[in-house]
């Protein structure tokens, strides 16, 4: 599904003292099929910007279009719940969200909302938490018997169980160990391109912004930034220090590369493999030539 | 953030947060002492260049409107209401009639909410919680009851965020909030089994971090916020008390002779509220008519 933004604000608490604008006039457009990046400094906005996808606040000037569905402040969006039906979110620390007593029970809540039949989210279930990589016997588990990652992957498994168009994920790997991190977020690029999703990602690691996605936005105290291509946007170091982001650690070594030996070697996000194998050219390659 | 507290830089802020609380004790008194709708407005006039004072006003007034609430539903539905009127005073839409002694009755009450709200107001937007709780301990109330107080306050604020992300997080998953009673009642569940865990895993938290710094050790504490009671606060301190002298002096040897409270007054006052409150109607559905223009372009 397309998503627009149309100079979006959005005030917290508006008309009491502790009046907040954490969003304005932020405008941009998703096209249906995307890997977005949402990156930003802490408080700049990201998370409330998500909320806006699913509806769970309404624009306090502007308005957000999620396909067919319109969400302004003006009017009731029709038919909020199918919208949320269409739009998973992963939230921040979604462990948190548990409360069944079996993980199978867990996972199939979202889909149980939605009338699904019993068969199908029993499928549904099983397919989901394969996704996250547990075993099957877990789901007769409670769920607060797990370790904490095991939960995150639980909640994760629980919204990819109800088959959104929209994947909506805030920070979903925060707080797990590394190799958990490159598990998951591998995870949902698999579910991206599988499922033909339109993928919305807020993430601090600029790796992972580079490596999966292929637009990206960047926030700053609530305003649009920056937008464009990842190799575009993640390239360019003293716009990127302005808000406390650092390139990319690839870019920085590719930069320092070009510092060293005179030639550039650009980035069409090569494995490591085959960007030692160009450097050697390059350094060979330099050799011989001197 | 998490309290109303509003850093800034005035008198009433450097005031000791033990003078403060002496002032809220004096002005609820005086509230009461003073039953009568025109000393009270004009206690309540007296009060606001304090609120001035302490730079505060925009929040104050935003926080007092909802008090203005009520004090118009007391000041409209006694007035013509109870029965405790007999003289009536003006007539409105024929037949509701607003009566001399209810409208004295309703004026005292929405009056005494306003001034007591108003010194709640400054007090805790002037007051730094944990000076409140280092003040506490100096009236030698126990450390530990004055933190118990002091997390209270913070842990409430906590407490409805987490409420907030939780309940966001079920309604991404399309928690019904609609349906039959039973439906509804089930549907607690989701929403308070996490918020128990989750309350419950940061209190334990707490725990550990207050052990490790060496909380429940006996003796003597020092605090990290000092307050010190200075020359201000006995001035401040002086000036309560002198007010209150002559309050009780009103009250004992003057009342008899005094009628400030005239049917003119009760109305204007009453007139008063409705206007303001007339305003903030206004406001609200412009904001809400400009929503729809907004929408529609
Ligand atoms: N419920 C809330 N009430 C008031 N202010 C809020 C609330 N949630 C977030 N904010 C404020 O809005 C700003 C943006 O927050 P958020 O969108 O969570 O930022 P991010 O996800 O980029 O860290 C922050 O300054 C934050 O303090
Ligand atoms: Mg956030």
């Amino acid at each position: 599904m397309d998503i627009t933004f149309k100079d979006v604000s959005y005030i917290y608490q508006a008309n009491t003292p502790f009046e907040h604008r954490a969003l304005s006039g932020v405008s941009f457009h998703i096209p249906s099929g995307s890997f977005v990046a949402v990156i930003g400094h802490t408080g700049s906005g990201k998370s409330t910007l998500l909320q806006h996808l699913n509806g769970l606040l309404r624009p306090t000037e502007g308005k957000v279009m999620i396909g067919d569905y319109q969400i302004s402040a003006a009017e009731k969006t029709k038919d909020i719940k199918s919208l949320r039906e269409k739009v998973g979110v992963v939230f921040q620390y979604p462990e948190h969200q548990l409360f069944e007593e079996t993980v199978a029970k867990d996972i199939g809540f979202g889909p149980l909302n939605f009338n699904v039949e019993p068969k199908e989210i029993e499928r549904r279930t099983g397919q989901a938490i394969k996704a996250v990589g547990l075993p099957e016997d877990l789901l007769q588990r409670s769920p607060f018997d797990l370790s904490g990652g095991q939960m995150r992957r639980v909640a994760i498994a629980g919204v990819l169980a109800m088959n959104p168009e929209v994947l909506v994920l805030d920070e979903p790997t925060a707080g797990l160990d590394p190799s958990g991190q490159r598990e998951i977020m591998d995870m949902f690029s698999r579910q991206h391109k599988n499922n033909n999703l339109t993928t919305v990602l807020v993430t601090h690691s600029m790796e992972d912004a580079l490596r999966y996605a292929d637009h990206i936005i960047i926030m700053k105290d609530g305003e649009k930034y920056m937008e464009g291509a990842p190799l575009e946007v993640l390239v360019n170091k003293e716009e990127l220090q302005r808000v406390q982001l650092d390139l990319p650690e690839v870019i920085q070594f590719l930069h320092q590369a070009e510092k060293q030996f005179g030639k550039a070697i650009p980035y069409r996000k090569q494995g490591i493999a085959q960007l030692a194998k160009e450097l050697t050219a390059v350094v060979k390659g330099g050799e011989s030539h001197g | 953030m998490n309290s109303l507290y509003m850093p800034k830089d005035s008198l009433i802020h450097s005031l000791d947060p033990r003078t403060k609380m002496l002032f809220v004790v004096f002005v609820v008194a005086s509230s009461f002492i003073l039953n009568d709708p025109a000393l009270q407005l004009v206690f309540l006039v007296a009060l606001f260049p304090l609120v001035v004072m302490a730079k505060v006003v925009k929040p104050y007034l935003i926080s007092i409107q909802f008090l203005l609430l009520f004090a118009v539903l007391i000041m409209t539905v006694h007035g013509i209401y109870n029965p405790i009127g007999v003289t009536p005073v003006f007539e409105i839409f024929g037949g509701l009639t607003f009566k001399y002694e209810s409208m004295v009755y309703a004026s005292v009450m929405s009056f005494r909410i306003l001034v007591i709200g108003t010194a709640a107001v400054l007090f805790v937007m002037t007051t730094h919680p944990s000076d409140m709780a280092s003040a506490l301990v100096k009236w030698k109330v126990p450390h530990s009851f004055a933190f118990i107080l002091l997390s209270t306050f913070q842990i409430i604020p906590i407490i409805a965020r987490e409420a907030k992300i939780v309940m966001e997080a079920q309604q991404a998953r399309c928690l019904d909030v609609k349906g039959s009673l039973i439906q509804r009642v089930k549907n607690l569940v989701p929403m308070f089994a996490p918020l128990f865990i989750i309350t419950f895993m940061k209190v334990h938290q707490l725990s550990y971090v207050l052990e490790c710094r060496a909380f429940s050790r006996k003796g003597e504490k020092t605090s990290l916020r000092e307050t010190k009671i200075g020359s201000l606060d006995y001035t401040f301190l002086l000036g309560m008390l002198g007010v209150l002298a002559f309050e009780i002096y009103l009250k004992l040897f003057m009342m008899g002779s005094l009628h400030l409270t005239t049917d003119a007054l009760l109305t204007y006052s009453l007139f008063g509220t409705w206007i303001v409150f007339g305003f903030m109607i206004i406001k609200f559905v412009v904001k809400q008519f400009q929503g729809k223009i907004g929408g529609a372009n």
